[in-house]
C-alpha cells in the first residue's frame, strides 16, 4: 500500500506510509479560487439577507431567522470545505467512487419508495428527524460527477483511441476488478454507452422523483464530463439533436406528451408558454420576478430598497433571489456577480488544467460546470427564459443543505488546487 | 487499496494527452459561459433596458400607495380683510374591503364577516350621517383594496370615528372563553380632505360660488381664481406590500403641499349686507320673481357689493332655494331629465344674475342716449321738443308711456319724464352710425371682462342690420338685452367723467400671511364722451330724483343723480295675455357733483298692478344708498329747507329740576312731556344723545317707582307726512321721516319699528316714504 506520491510536493515532512500521508496532503490552496468563493459567499448571504428580511418577518416574526440559519449552515460548510481542501481527493479514485454511487442509488430509490408510499406528489425529500428535510438529488450531482470521473479514468486509453496504454497516469494501478470492467468494454462505444448507462441509473431515478431541474442539470453534467473525458464527437451531435428536438417538440410542439409524468409539469410549461396571470399562483411568481428585474434598472434601487421582496415575489430568498439582486444592485451589480461566477468557474478550470492528475482534473470540471449549469438554469427561469423548474442560485439561495454541499464540493476543488503544479502555459 | 503508481509515464505521450484535454476543457468552457452571458447580460439586460419601464410602471401600479394631501383652499376676504370663506382640515374615510374579506376568510367562522360588515358599518353610518346599506355595502365590496367611505369628515366626526375604529372587536371567543378581538384600524384608513366654512349661509353666496366635492370652484370667485384658491396638493407616495399594508417610512417620498392663496375681494362686508338687506326687503315686499343689485365704485369700477335673489346658501348649495323652481322639478324626478334638469336648475341658482343674465334696460338707457346726443351737439341742454304721446318710424307708431303726451318740455325734463319720443327723434337725428359709434363706445357690444365666469355675451342689433325702428326702440332701451353689470359699467362712466373702466371683483391676491402677490389695478377702457357731457348728464339726472321719475330716491342732506327704468320683457311667453312682464330698475350715484359710488337696483316681473322703476326700484337704492354714503364718510351736505326739518339732539335732563329741563327743551325746539309730581327729574325718553326730529317728544319722569309709560306703534303706512306727524303727537312718539316725505302724493310705504310693537313713550320711529303717483317713465 503506497500512498500516491504527487510528484513536487512542498515541505511535506510527515514519514512515508502513515496515516497521515495517506489521509492529507500538503500543497498550497489556490489563493484566488479561495477568494472567490469567499466573495461570492459573502455577497450571496448579504444579499438573502436583504431578500429574506420582508418573508422572515412575515412568517416568523423576526427579520433575522433565515439569515441566522443560513450563517449557521455556512459556518458548518466552511468548516467542511477547510477540512475536505486538506483531505486526499484521490481516495475517491477507487471503490469508493462506487460505493458513494451504490448508496446514492439506494437513497434515491428510498426516497421514492418512501414517497410513493406516503402518496406524496412531490417526491424528492425524505424528511430528517431533527434536521428538516433532505434532497438526495444533491448529492446525487456529485455522485454522478465522481462516478463518471472514475471510469473515464478507467476508460481513458479506449476514449481516447491511445495506442499506448502506458500514456494515461494510473493505468497500471488498475485493481483486479477495474481491469475486467475494461477489458468487458474495451472500445470506444462500449465504453461510452457502459457510462451513459451509468449515469442514466441517476438521471431515471431523479426523473421519477419529478425533480425535472435537478434532471436537466444531471442530463447537462453527464454530457459535459463525458466531453471532458474525450468520448467522439458524434455522440454530441446525435444526442444534442436529439435532445433539443425533444425540447421544442414537449415545449411548443406537443406539450400533452408530459402528462405522461403528471400534471404538474404540463402545467409549469403551460403556464410558461401562455403567461397565465390570471391563475396568479402559477405564473405570477416568474411575473414578479419580471418586474423586480425590470425595476432595477442600470444602477437598482438601491441596497434593501427592493419593494418586490415585500410579499409581491413569493419565496424571493430562494430559486428568485437574483430578481432581487437585480432589482437593488441593477444591471451593473447583477453582471458584477455574474462575472464573479465566470471568474470561478474560469479559475476552476484553470486548477483542472494544471493538475497533473487526471481524475482531480474531471472531479474539478464537473463540479465546475455543475455551478455554472445552476446559474445558468436559475437565470434563465428567473428571466422567464425557460418553464420554472425550482433550481437555487449557488452562494445566493437560501437553503443550509445545499450550501452545505456546495462549500464541500468547493472544498474538493481546493484539495486537487493543491496538487497543482503545472505552472500557467 | 492495491492501486499501483506509475511514476514514469512517457512524457511526450503525456503531454500530448494534457493538450487534448486542456483543448476540451477549453471549448467546454467557451460553450457555457456563452450560454451563460447569453441569459444574463443579454436576457436580463433585454429586460431592463428594452421592458424595464413597463414592467415598473406595472409593478407601481401595485406596489405604490399614493395618498394625495389636498392643499387648504385660499381664505376669501372682503375688501377689510374680514374672512367670508375660510378652509378647515377634513378627513376621507376609506376602507379596505379586500382585507376584511381575506381576514374572515382565515379566521373562517361562518357569519362572523357578514355580522362585522353589519356592526361596524352601522356604527360608522351613525357616526357621519350615512345610510348603513351604504356603508355595509362598500364594506363588502371585497373586489377592491381601496375604496373611499365618506368624504369631508369633520374634526367631531373624526372624534366619533376614531373611537368606533380603535374599539377591540371580538369575532370569537378563544377555547379559554377569552375575547379573539380584532380592530377596525387594520381596515380602515384616512386620507386628508379640507372643508370649506361659510360663517354666514347665504351672504355673498353668489359672488363667492362653491366647490364641488374635489374642492375646486365650479361658480363665482371660486372659480374664476380656482388656481389661485387651490394652491398645489402634495402627494405622499408609499410602498405596500402583498398584503396591502403599508411599508416603513424609508419607503415614503412627500411632495409637499403648497397652500392656496388668499382672495380679497372689493366687497365690502358693509355695503354687501345693506344691499341684501334691501333687496331681500324688496323680495318679500314686492312679491317678485328676483331682485339684484349692485353697488360700484364709480371711479375704479371695483365692485362693492353685488347680489341677487333668492340667492341660495352656501353651506347647502345643493338645496333647490327657489320653491317654485323645486316644485316645478319635482314632478321630473324619476325621469331621464331629471339630472340634467336638476344641474341646470343649480347652476342657475348658482349663478350671478348680475354677470351671467341679460335684461332690456329700458328708460335708464336713455342717459347714454342722452351723453350721445349731447357729446355729437345734436341736443344741448335748451333742446325742446313736444310730445304728443307717439313717435312713427318709418310706418311704425311707438307709444310714450305716457299715451297723452308729455307735450313741451326741455331737455332735462324730457329725462324726467321720461319721454320716448323726445330719444326716439334724438336716435334718429344721429342716424345709426354715429348712434353706434356710442353704443360701442359704452360696450354694449362686449362683455365687460370682469374677473368671473360665465359672463352673458349683450343681445344687440348688429351695424349693419340696425334698422330705424331697431335704432328708435334701443334710443330708449327696448329691444336689446344687456347685463346688468354692462349697465352699471356704463353708468360709471357718466359718473366719473366719461371713462369706461372694467368692473373687478377682487382687490388682490394675498399668501397665507396676508401678504400681496398680486393686485388688480382699475383699468380704462376708454374715455367714452367728454367730461363736459358727463357732466351735463349728471346734472339732468340729479333733476330726475329731485323732481322726476326717481323722487323715491332723494336723501335728505346728498344730492343723488339717478334714472328709473321699467322695461317690457318682449321676448318672454306670457301664459295670461293682460299680463305684465317687466324689469323695474333705477340705476344712480352719488353725490352728483362729485359721484363716489354708483347703485343699480331691479325688481325682476313683479307680481299685481303696474308699478315702475321709480316706485319700486328707487327706495331700494336709496336704502342701499344712504347707509353706504354715511358708512363711507360722505360728508352730508343739506340744503336750506332741509336744515329746518334736520332732526335734533336730545339734551340730558336727569338730575336737572323740572323748571329747567323745560328751558333746556325751549331751548331746542322740543316738546317736554313731564310725568309725575316729583321735582327733579329721575329719568327721560328718548335718552340723552339720541336723534330725533324738529319739534320730537322728550318725556321725563319725576317720580321715583313711577313705571314707564308705553305706547303701542301704529301703523303708519300709507299715511303722509302731515298725518305721520300728527299720528306720532297723539302716540307720544318721535318719528324721524325719510325719503321724499314733502313731496305731493309721498306716503309712508315701511317704518323701522313694526305696527302694534309696545315700545317706552318719546320713542323714535323712521318712517319711510316713497312717491307712487305719476312715476311712469
Amino acid at each position: 500500500m503506497t500512498a500516491r506520491t504527487p510528484n513536487a510536493r512542498p515541505a511535506d515532512r510527515s514519514k512515508p506510509g502513515t496515516l497521515r500521508r495517506r489521509l492529507f496532503q500538503h500543497g498550497g490552496l489556490d489563493i484566488t479560487f479561495t477568494c472567490l468563493v469567499l466573495i461570492l459567499f459573502a455577497i450571496g448571504v448579504v444579499m438573502m439577507y436583504s431578500a429574506s428580511y420582508a418573508t422572515s418577518v412575515s412568517k416568523t416574526g423576526s427579520p433575522n431567522t433565515y439569515f441566522r440559519q443560513q450563517l449557521v449552515a455556512a459556518a458548518i460548510g466552511f468548516a467542511v470545505m477547510l477540512l475536505i481542501s486538506k483531505l486526499d481527493y484521490r481516495i475517491l479514485n477507487s471503490i469508493w467512487a462506487i460505493i458513494i454511487y451504490v448508496g446514492t442509488i439506494l437513497l434515491l430509490g428510498f426516497t421514492l419508495v418512501y414517497n410513493v408510499l406516503k402518496g406524496n406528489t412531490m417526491k424528492r425529500w425524505i424528511p430528517i428527524p431533527g434536521f428538516g428535510q433532505f434532497q438526495p438529488s444533491e448529492v446525487a450531482k456529485f455522485a454522478l460527477i465522481l462516478i463518471l470521473a472514475y471510469m473515464i479514468c478507467i476508460f481513458a486509453p479506449v476514449l481516447k483511441g491511445a495506442e499506448d496504454r502506458s500514456t494515461m497516469p494510473n493505468l497500471g494501478g488498475l485493481t483486479k476488478g477495474e481491469r475486467i470492467v475494461f477489458s468487458l468494454f474495451d472500445c470506444p462505444w462500449k465504453a461510452t454507452v457502459f457510462m451513459g448507462m451509468t449515469a442514466l441509473v441517476i438521471v431515471g431515478l431523479v426523473l421519477l422523483e419529478k425533480h425535472l431541474s435537478a434532471t436537466i442539470l444531471l442530463v447537462g453534467l453527464t454530457f459535459a464530463m463525458l466531453w471532458a473525458g474525450g468520448v467522439k464527437k458524434i455522440w454530441f451531435i446525435v444526442l444534442g439533436t436529439l435532445i433539443v428536438a425533444a425540447v421544442v417538440y414537449v415545449l411548443y410542439i406537443n406539450p400533452e406528451i408530459t402528462k405522461v409524468f403528471g400534471e404538474y409539469g404540463y402545467e409549469r410549461i403551460m403556464v410558461f408558454r401562455e403567461k397565465d396571470t390570471a391563475g396568479r399562483t402559477n405564473y405570477w411568481q416568474t411575473q414578479q420576478s419580471l418586474y423586480a428585474i425590470g425595476s432595477g434598472g442600470p444602477f437598482g434601487v438601491g441596497f434593501g430598497n427592493s419593494k418586490q421582496k415585500q410579499l409581491w415575489l413569493p419565496e424571493p430568498q430562494n430559486d428568485f433571489i437574483f430578481a432581487i439582486v437585480v432589482e437593488e444592485l441593477g444591471y451593473v451589480g447583477g453582471m458584477i456577480i455574474i462575472l464573479l461566477f465566470a471568474a470561478l468557474v474560469w479559475r476552476g478550470f484553470v486548477i483542472a488544467t494544471r493538475t497533473r492528475d487526471y481524475f482531480g482534473a474531471l472531479l474539478v470540471i464537473g463540479i465546475m460546470m455543475q455551478v455554472c449549469f445552476q446559474v445558468i438554469l436559475n437565470i434563465a427561469v428567473v428571466t422567464d427564459t425557460i418553464p420554472n423548474t425550482g433550481i437555487g442560485l449557488p452562494f445566493f439561495s437560501y437553503g443550509g443543505t445545499a450550501l452545505v454541499l456546495l462549500l464541500a464540493e468547493m472544498g474538493v476543488v481546493l484539495s486537487v488546487s493543491r496538487s497543482c503544479t503545472i505552472e500557467a502555459a | 487499496m492495491s492501486k499501483k503508481w506509475n511514476p514514469f509515464p512517457k512524457n511526450r505521450a503525456r503531454h500530448r494527452n494534457h493538450l487534448m484535454f486542456k483543448l476540451r476543457a477549453r471549448s467546454m468552457t467557451f460553450f457555457v459561459f456563452a450560454l451563460l452571458f447569453a441569459v444574463s447580460f443579454l436576457r436580463v439586460g433585454w429586460i431592463i433596458f428594452v421592458h424595464g419601464d413597463d414592467y415598473r410602471s406595472e409593478a407601481e401600479q401595485s406596489q405604490l400607495y399614493d395618498t394625495e394631501i389636498r392643499a387648504v383652499r385660499g381664505t376669501i376676504y372682503d375688501i377689510n380683510r374680514t374672512p367670508l370663506v375660510t378652509s378647515a382640515s377634513a378627513w376621507i374615510l376609506c376602507v379596505n374591503p379586500n382585507e376584511i374579506l381575506k381576514f374572515f376568510n382565515n379566521v373562517n367562522i361562518p357569519g362572523a364577516y357578514e355580522a362585522y360588515c353589519e356592526d361596524i358599518g352601522g356604527r360608522i353610518a351613525k357616526a357621519v350621517g350615512m345610510k348603513k346599506k351604504k356603508v355595509v355595502a362598500m364594506m363588502e365590496d371585497s373586489e377592491h383594496t381601496y375604496v373611499r367611505v365618506k368624504k369631508k369628515v369633520d374634526a367631531t366626526e373624526r372624534l366619533a370615528l376614531d373611537e368606533i375604529l380603535t374599539a377591540p372587536y371580538a369575532y370569537a371567543k378563544t377555547s379559554r372563553g377569552a375575547d379573539r378581538n380584532v380592530y377596525a384600524t387594520s381596515f380602515f384608513t384616512y386620507e386628508s380632505d379640507t372643508l370649506r366654512l361659510y360663517p354666514e349661509n347665504n351672504f355673498a353666496s353668489t359672488v363667492i360660488g362653491v366647490t364641488d366635492n374635489d374642492g375646486s370652484g365650479i361658480s363665482g370667485v371660486e372659480k374664476y381664481y380656482n388656481t389661485d384658491l387651490s394652491g398645489k396638493a402634495g402627494r405622499i407616495v408609499t410602498a405596500k406590500n402583498a398584503r396591502g399594508q403599508t411599508l416603513d417610512s424609508s419607503y415614503e417620498t412627500v411632495f409637499d403641499t403648497t397652500q392656496g392663496s388668499g382672495i380679497i375681494l372689493t366687497i365690502d362686508q358693509n355695503i354687501q349686507r345693506y344691499l341684501e338687506n334691501a333687496l331681500v326687503n324688496a323680495l318679500e315686499s314686492t312679491g317678485a320673481k328676483g331682485t339684484f343689485g349692485i353697488v360700484m365704485d364709480v371711479d375704479t369700477g371695483a365692485i362693492l357689493a353685488m347680489s341677487d335673489k333668492p340667492d341660495f346658501d352656501l353651506n347647502n348649495p345643493r338645496v333647490l332655494q327657489d320653491a317654485a323652481a323645486a316644485e316645478a322639478l319635482k314632478a321630473y324626478e324619476g325621469t331621464d331629465e331629471y339630472a340634467q334638469m336638476m344641474t341646470d336648475a343649480l347652476y342657475a341658482q348658482w349663478n350671478s344674475y348680475c354677470v351671467t343674465s341679460t335684461y332690456e334696460p329700458g328708460s335708464t338707457f336713455k342717459i347714454f342716449t342722452a351723453a350721445a346726443a349731447l357729446e355729437e351737439g345734436i341736443v344741448n341742454l335748451d333742446t325742446t321738443y313736444t310730445c304728443n304721446g307717439a313717435y312713427q318710424v318709418a310706418g311704425t307708431v311707438i307709444h310714450c308711456a305716457n299715451r297723452s303726451g308729455h307735450g313741451y318740455q326741455t331737455l332735462t325734463q324730457g329725462l324726467m319724464n321720461s319721454c320716448n319720443p323726445f330719444f326716439i327723434s334724438m336716435g334718429q337725428k344721429m342716424g345709426v352710425e354715429t348712434f353706434y359709434k356710442y353704443f360701442e363706445a359704452f360696450g354694449f357690444t362686449e362683455r365687460t371682462g370682469i374677473d368671473l365666469t360665465g359672463e352673458a355675451y349683450p343681445v344687440v342689433h348688429q351695424q349693419e342690420n340696425m334698422s330705424v325702428v331697431d335704432l328708435a326702440s334701443t334710443s330708449f332701451g327696448q329691444s336689446v338685452r344687456l347685463s346688468p353689470i354692462q349697465m352699471i359699467t356704463a353708468g360709471c362712466a357718466i359718473a366719473n367723467g366719461g371713462k369706461l373702466m372694467v368692473p373687478y371683483i377682487v382687490d388682490s391676491v394675498v399668501d397665507e400671511n396676508g401678504n400681496i402677490l398680486s393686485k388688480n389695478e382699475p383699468t380704462v377702457k376708454r374715455q367714452v364722451i367728454s367730461e363736459g357731457t358727463a357732466a351735463t348728464v349728471r346734472q339732468m339726472m340729479e333733476a330726475v330724483v329731485e323732481g322726476g321719475t326717481g323722487k323715491n330716491a332723494y336723501i335728505e342732506g346728498y344730492r343723488v343723480a339717478g334714472k328709473t327704468a321699467t322695461s317690457e320683457k318682449l321676448d318672454v311667453k306670457k301664459t295670461d295675455e293682460n299680463q305684465l312682464l317687466y324689469v323695474a330698475s333705477f340705476l344712480c350715484f352719488a353725490p352728483a357733483d362729485d359721484p363716489q359710488v354708483a347703485v343699480l337696483v331691479g325688481v325682476d316681473e313683479p307680481p299685481g298692478e303696474y308699478r315702475g322703476g321709480g316706485v319700486l326700484a328707487a327706495p331700494i337704492a336709496k336704502e342701499v344708498l344712504e347707509p353706504t354714503l354715511k358708512y363711507l364718510n360722505v360728508e352730508p351736505r343739506y340744503t336750506q329747507e332741509e336744515l329746518k326739518a334736520i332732526s335734533k339732539t336730545t339734551p340730558g335732563m336727569i338730575g336737572k329740576s323740572v323748571s329747567q329741563a323745560r328751558a333746556l327743551a325751549e331751548e331746542n325746539n322740543l316738546t317736554i312731556k313731564i310725568i309725575g309730581e316729583g321735582e327733579t327729574v329721575l329719568s327721560q325718553v328718548p335718552s340723552a344723545g339720541s336723534t330725533i326730529a324738529k319739534n320730537g317728544v322728550v318725556v321725563v319722569y319725576t317720580n321715583s317707582g313711577e313705571a314707564m309709560q308705553t305706547v303701542n306703534v301704529p301703523n303708519f303706512a300709507g299715511m303722509t307726512a302731515a298725518s305721520v306727524n300728527e299720528t306720532a303727537a297723539a302716540y307720544g312718539l318721535n318719528v324721524i321721516l325719510s325719503g321724499p316725505s314733502d313731496a305731493a302724493g309721498a306716503t309712508v310705504y315701511q317704518q323701522s319699528i313694526a305696527p302694534e310693537t309696545q315700545v317706552d313713550a318719546g320713542s323714535t320711529v323712521t318712517v319711510d316714504f316713497r312717491i307712487t303717483e305719476n312715476m311712469d317713465d
